[in-house]
């Protein structure tokens, strides 16, 4: 069975750049969280866009242990929108 | 006879003067300046800035000069005074709205108080200027992104630039504090609207406007350092930088006047899945180039390039190449490994820029809407 993880950023944000801070959310929400198997990620609707720094902070650990066919097999993204999910995929390559 | 009386005069500060005839306020003038305040040993001066030239470089010259002037008044006490009157271009229009209109008048006279303030912090008719501490948290750079991106959306410009311009500033400045570990100053403008001319003839009816972008930071660091000492230090098992190495080889021989080795570790840090941060491994190298060519794209015409140290790259549009393998050329050959970049693209400044700057401005066509109908013309 799929395991779904809710991300939570500060209320305010609804854009979200930085390598660190893409790292620090892995970390403390993904990281403990998962057992390896199939993985949806959701990032909350308000959050429109999301920068490369921070989507290369935050699959920074899992592209060195898994490497990325493994992320795109494994991992879902779930976002306000279509077009946000391919350019979150877009910016990990 | 009684003995007349007499006051204690506050003693008159030393005032010094330094005065320039350079048609072109640029790297050469700021070279000079620097060799001026050099010769000032002490604090608490009056200096006289009398710059009589007739135009501004471009942003960075202007926005150097503000740091300049910062150091002096913060650092060294000083009081300053400028006088000049360069006329307003296309790339350096922002002047109008830099914190440097609060020292015009005289030394004594100039309000301080707002020329720090609005160095610092600036959000103002078509004007974004902030100052990043590189121990900001972690979640600045979004906040950034937010506030430049909602202070782009006000000014009728079309939606794809506004999200490319927010992009690739707040990529640089997440460049900056990883990397160079220092603060980092954001200055964005967008200029009035001007018509192409040539000469003194207007050409068309069309009406241009430039997006005017400075990304700087201060460091020991320069661009490229990083990834050198990386590749000098570290064994690879990722081909991403076996494959640096390997160009690297390469390239040795290309090095000449123009082609110096710094040019090339400069450009092997802009290139994708390329970082100097051992912590990012495999990712990393979030490319400014593939940014700043979208922008290009959607520009009639473009000023973009980086300085760091005494070393200069231009990002220029036809030369950057594809990114299909993931290298960016910056050659007619599209092709980063078995040749060289164009001499077009390499130059040196006048001044050692102790960071690294990037100056970046585009010029798109003004769109004017018909307020009755709301139609584009």
């Amino acid at each position: 069975m799929m395991k779904k993880i809710k991300l939570r950023f500060d209320n305010t944000l609804t854009r979200l750049a930085g390598f660190q801070l893409g790292q620090k959310i892995y970390k403390e929400q993904v990281s403990s969280n998962w057992d390896g198997s199939e993985l949806a990620i959701q990032f909350p609707e308000r959050i429109e866009k999301v920068a490369t720094s921070f989507v290369q902070g935050f699959f920074s650990d899992l592209v060195n242990e898994i490497g990325y066919d493994r992320i795109r097999n494994d991992i879902k993204i779930e976002a306000s929108s279509d077009k946000l999910v391919s350019e979150i995929w877009d910016r990990l390559y | 006879m009684p003995l007349p009386k007499t006051k204690r005069l506050k003693p008159r500060k030393r005032r010094y003067k330094f005065e320039s005839n350079d048609d072109i306020f640029n790297g050469s003038t700021i070279r000079h300046i620097i060799k001026f305040i050099r010769e000032i040993h002490s604090e608490g001066k009056e200096i006289h800035f009398i710059l009589n030239c007739k135009r501004i470089a471009d942003k960075l010259a202007y926005i150097t000069f503000e740091c300049l002037c910062y150091y002096l008044i913060v650092e060294c006490k000083h009081e300053i005074q400028i006088t000049w009157s360069p006329s307003c271009e296309i790339w350096s229009d922002g002047i109008t709205l830099s914190a440097l209109r609060y020292l015009t008048k005289s030394a004594a006279e100039n309000n301080y108080e707002l020329f720090l303030k609005r160095f610092l912090f600036d959000i103002y008719d078509k004007h974004f200027r902030r100052i990043i501490k590189a121990d900001s948290e972690t979640s600045r750079a979004s906040v950034i992104y937010q506030d430049l991106n909602s202070f782009l959306k006000g000014l009728n410009l079309e939606k794809d630039f506004i999200e490319d311009a927010s992009e690739v500033v707040v990529e640089l400045l997440n460049n900056s504090i990883e990397h160079a570990q220092s603060d980092c100053l954001i200055d964005v403008d967008v200029s009035q609207p001007y018509q192409l001319s040539v000469g003194d003839v207007v050409c068309g009816g069309k009406e241009y406007f430039s997006i005017n972008i400075v990304v700087l930071n201060f460091s020991d660091k320069l661009l490229g350092d990083d990834l050198k000492e990386r590749i000098n230090t570290e064994e690879h098992h990722i081909e991403r930088y076996l494959e640096v190495t390997t160009v690297w080889n390469k390239h040795i021989k290309f090095f000449n006047n123009k082609y110096k080795e710094n040019h090339f570790w400069m450009l092997a840090s802009m290139q994708n899945k390329v970082s100097g941060q051992i912590s990012k491994g495999q990712s990393g190298g979030t490319g400014s180039a593939v940014l700043i060519k979208s922008l290009q794209k959607q520009s009639f015409e473009d000023k973009c390039y980086v300085l760091s140290g005494k070393y200069i790259l231009f990002y220029i549009k036809e030369l950057l190449g594809e990114e299909e393998d993931y290298w960016w050329g910056f050659n007619d050959e599209n092709d980063f490994v078995d040749n060289s970049p164009s001499e077009r693209v390499l130059n040196q400044c006048n001044i050692y820029f102790p960071g690294t700057a990037y100056n970046l401005c585009f010029i798109a066509e003004r769109k004017i809407y018909d307020e009755k109908n709301q139609t584009k013309i």
